[in-house]
């Protein structure tokens, strides 16, 4: 991981501050304390958006945009306890607008070969694969609660919409990958 | 009997409050329609969960500019940019207009220092930018390129599969008609 480059050298990760503490620090004029957010927080909003669009290197401008987007509008996070949820929503926004781009798409579901064991290569190929035949709402929901661990309640508001919305959105994509992936 | 239904996921996600888990468990001892999907579902979850974070391609850093009165910029250190940002600041240096706002943020950092010397070799430094710029380009090329291949080559392993998978269904199935025709009897 690279360090953030400033006069002082190289600074990890600090641990002991918190968000809060880090977004007051940055919207009191240390604007370099935001390589502190990005550092935490770059792997996860980047496997969140590789996970919904698919593609690296998309993933990665977007991870970038969403940084930016972040940084320029910092100065309106009004919970400033929250900054991660508030991230993921920025995140969301900015893979919806692409995604809406893409529409159209055809998705053809086949039924798997279940004859043969899989390597973990191809199983982890065939999941990937798996995740990009849900709807956007329903990808989003298994990704955000499997692999983000976010209450129902984050997800919720992330996705703008009622917990009850939410919980089925993770039912029915449940259903489908348990179809497609046995 | 109620049915789990959907609150099968809300119990696999730990979801629940301590009465609704207690409910639930006793409903799933006695249920074996949703005992068996919550076993569907917790394979599932196990299948998910194979798959493990990826490293971004390039780190993320944010540098901002010394403290002076300009706004802090984003620069994005891969090779050919910071070949890109030694070129710009050597333009900015060489160009007779002073500090401005109204230059583009990109170009921001690069006016933080004062003009130096008037004699610098400026055919050498785009020269130099051009040749480091081409390498790392190239560097980043071969290797986003292997890496596609081999990430097109595992894509392909498994559609392939999947193809014959769709071929054996497909005979089985025109088996099946063929075999369920002979049976029909005539009606002649």
């Amino acid at each position: 991981m690279r360090a953030v480059l400033n006069e002082g050298g190289a600074r990890p990760v600090d641990d002991l501050l918190n968000d809060f503490q880090i977004v007051e620090r940055v919207l009191g004029g240390d604007t370099e304390a935001f390589n502190l957010l990005v550092q935490r927080w770059e792997r996860p909003i980047y496997n969140f958006i590789l996970r919904m669009t698919g593609d690296r290197d998309e993933a990665m401008d977007l991870c970038q945009d969403s940084f930016m987007k972040a940084y320029r509008e910092l100065g309106g996070l009004k919970d400033k306890d929250r900054f991660s949820a508030w991230l993921y929503r920025i995140a969301h926004n900015t893979c919806c607008s692409r995604l809406r781009t893409q529409s159209g798409r055809i998705f053809v579901e086949v039924q798997p070969d279940t004859s043969f064991v899989r390597s973990s290569i191809e199983t982890q190929l065939a999941v990937q694969k798996a995740l990009q035949f849900l709807p956007e709402e329903q990808r989003e929901a298994v990704i955000l609660k499997v692999y983000h661990s976010l209450k129902f309640e984050e997800i919720a508001l992330i996705q703008d919409a009622p917990v009850s919305t939410v919980k089925s959105r993770l039912y029915m994509g449940f259903e489908k990958l348990k179809t497609v992936l046995g | 009997m109620t049915h789990l239904g959907e609150k099968i996921t809300d119990y696999l996600m730990g979801e629940m409050s301590t009465a609704e888990r207690t409910e639930a468990e006793a409903h799933l001892s006695q249920c074996s329609l949703c005992a068996g999907k919550l076993e569907e579902f917790r394979h599932t979850y196990a299948l998910l969960q194979t798959v493990p974070d990826a490293h971004p391609p390039r780190p993320l850093v944010f540098a901002p500019e010394k403290k002076m009165a300009r706004p802090a910029v984003w620069r994005w250190l891969t090779p050919a940019f910071s070949a890109a940002a030694a070129s710009i600041i050597t333009a900015l240096i060489l160009s007779p207009s002073p500090s401005d706002s109204s230059r583009s943020v990109e170009s921001d950092n690069a006016a933080s220092s004062p003009v130096a010397e008037p004699a610098v070799d400026v055919d050498k430094i785009l020269n130099d930018f051009r040749v480091s710029n081409e390498q790392g380009l190239a560097a980043g090329l071969d290797e986003r390129r292997r890496q596609a291949l081999q990430q097109a080559q595992s894509e392909m392993d498994y559609w392939e599969r999947q193809q014959r998978a769709v071929s054996r269904g497909t005979l089985d199935t025109a088996r099946t008609i063929q075999l369920l025709a002979q049976q029909v009897p005539s009606e002649d």
